[in-house]
């Protein structure tokens, strides 16, 4: 009975992962492994970084704009064609899209980077989410855009304020990493008005779902670290369904897919100006 | 200082429980590491019950030894268990609170439910935990933040799952293991003794057991810690090798 039990739902489990992964694009080979490790992708992504400088942007009015999105999941453009075109006109000083933002598959990296060299004088940033990471994705990722761990710092006449991007496309940051975290936080955070940090995993449930956080010792390290440092924001996305959390010094916010069929596809306006950080979410 | 005052109250608790009657004493070490140990860490374990009649009475307490900024004393927990069997169904039913003191500034606390049925190779075990975030209001400064800051973050859905395949038959207790001197299993599960990951983060484990009388049982066990395998973008994050005893004294 036992054995027969034991069958079936291994026969069950084979079936949901293939029929799923061939409709939703996923690399079900990723459930034992990704090719390229979390800590592989740093040690590339920070040589990137040091071949290409740092990511400096300037800011002459009292206030500036950036937009974020999360889970475009290009192939589908029409969402991320729009939100460049807002980011045009409302004079964006950035898009940032927190993770999952391609398929994974490297004819879709293809036409994104074909999208995002429609952007003249909007800068883009990228970080990796596990579809980024589906059938090799990371190859393609680094090719068109390089690093996923970075920081870019923006100078306003009242200040700087820092904003970090982390990869959690693995489910974790690895070791080097969270030391490198940890490291910009303790030398660098009391140089900084304020620190917005964007990562593709969000970090609380606040409904059953199939998406997966950071494990539970690593996000007491990272709720830890932050409220040390009072770091402002987190900006996440994964869930594909907004949920804010204030907790001590900072706002967890987690983003609306803006995937093109995704059901509330939405992003976030954030405004930085002295009197703080002021957000919203817009519908497509 | 703090760290010998953790393992004197380990010790403490493992060697003055054990005096009352009914009482089995389980304590392990666990050496590992992961993502956010620098280097290897260990923890040491007791875990105290008290038996009466169908029901039994827990405390746990565990000491973490490592580089990071984690407290000394790391976890403790209460549990109350019950024994039952409804139309030739047996099982037994947990309540517990679980407490992860992180730092002085960051805590988590857990409580949840947890029932256990047993079958002759299989163990399984389903619950359903509320975890709170906290961050200690006095260690936080309150100078920047409005009148009533949020402290706390909950998470009232969290379901917990292990289920254990044991090669040989189990022995229902330790009393009556006379028959298996020992076994070996393997199991899948979201939480150990002081910890619960959330329920897309699964952990599978092997363990040994030897029974080197009718009431003490050698254990070691081995512990594989995975991330985002439910994301189907898989990733090492840790392990950790654990060796205990479990002692019954009637």
């Amino acid at each position: 009975m036992a054995d027969r039990l034991g069958k079936i739902l291994l026969v069950g489990i084979t079936l949901i992962f293939v029929v799923t992964g061939c409709k939703y694009d996923l690399d079900v080979s990723g459930v034992v492994g990704v090719s390229d490790n979390v800590n592989e992708r740093f040690t590339e992504s920070t040589q990137w970084n040091a071949d290409n400088g740092p990511r400096l942007i300037g800011s002459f009015g009292r206030e500036y704009t950036i937009l974020f999105g999360g889970d475009s999941h290009v192939g589908g453009t029409n969402n991320i064609m729009q939100l460049i075109d807002i980011a045009h006109d409302s004079f964006a000083k950035a898009i940032v899209i927190a993770g999952d933002v391609s398929t994974g598959k490297s004819e879709d990296y293809v036409i994104l980077d074909s999208v995002l060299q429609k952007m003249t004088y909007v800068n883009t940033c990228l970080v990796a989410g596990n579809h980024d990471l589906y059938f090799d994705g990371w190859n393609s990722f680094y090719k068109f855009f390089g690093s996923s761990t970075y920081t870019m710092e923006l100078i306003v006449p009242f200040g700087r304020d820092l904003y970090i991007f982390l990869d959690t496309g693995s489910g974790t940051l690895g070791n080097l990493q969270l030391d490198w975290l940890k490291d910009i936080l303790r030398t660098e955070r009391e140089n900084y008005r304020y620190v917005i940090v964007t990562t593709h995993l969000n970090f609380f449930r606040n409904r059953m779902t199939g998406s997966t956080n950071p494990l539970n010792e690593e996000l007491l390290v990272l709720l830890d670290l932050f409220e040390k440092h009072k770091v402002n924001l987190l900006i996440s996305g994964h869930d594909h369904n907004r949920y804010i959390e204030e907790f001590g010094h900072t706002t967890y916010i987690t983003l609306d897919a803006m995937k093109d069929d995704a059901e509330q596809a939405s992003y976030l306006e954030l405004r930085v100006g002295q009197d703080g950080l002021n957000y919203s979410f817009i519908d497509f | 200082m703090r760290k010998y005052l953790v393992i004197l109250l380990i010790l403490v608790s493992s060697l003055l429980l054990p005096v009352f009657s009914q009482v089995i004493q389980s304590n392990y070490i666990d050496v590992g590491s992961s993502t956010i140990s620098s280097n290897a860490y260990f923890c040491l374990a007791s875990i105290s019950g008290y038996r009466l009649n169908n029901y039994e009475f827990q405390l746990g307490l565990q000491g973490t030894f490592t580089e990071s900024d984690r407290r000394d004393l790391s976890g403790w927990f209460l549990n109350v268990t019950g024994d039952y069997n409804i139309k030739g169904f047996p099982f037994s039913a947990t309540a517990f609170l679980l407490r992860n003191p992180y730092s002085s500034l960051t805590s988590e606390t857990n409580l949840g439910l947890i029932a256990k049925h047993n079958r002759k190779h299989i163990e399984i075990q389903l619950g359903y935990n509320a975890r709170i975030y906290s961050l200690k209001s006095n260690e936080v400064d309150l100078s920047d933040l409005p009148a009533d800051p949020d402290l706390k973050i909950y998470e009232y859905r969290n379901f917990m799952y292990k289920g254990t395949l044991f090669l040989k038959p189990m022995s229902s207790s330790l009393a009556s293991a006379g028959e298996q001197k020992w076994n070996v299993g393997a199991s899948f599960t979201n939480f150990d003794h002081f910890l619960i990951q959330k329920e897309t983060n699964p952990i599978v484990s092997g363990l040994f057991q030897y029974d080197l009388q009718t009431n003490l049982r050698l254990y070691s066990e081995l512990w594989y810690q995975g991330a985002g395998m439910l994301n189907l973008s898989a990733n090492y994050y840790g392990f950790y090798i654990r060796a205990g005893f479990t002692w019954q004294i009637d």
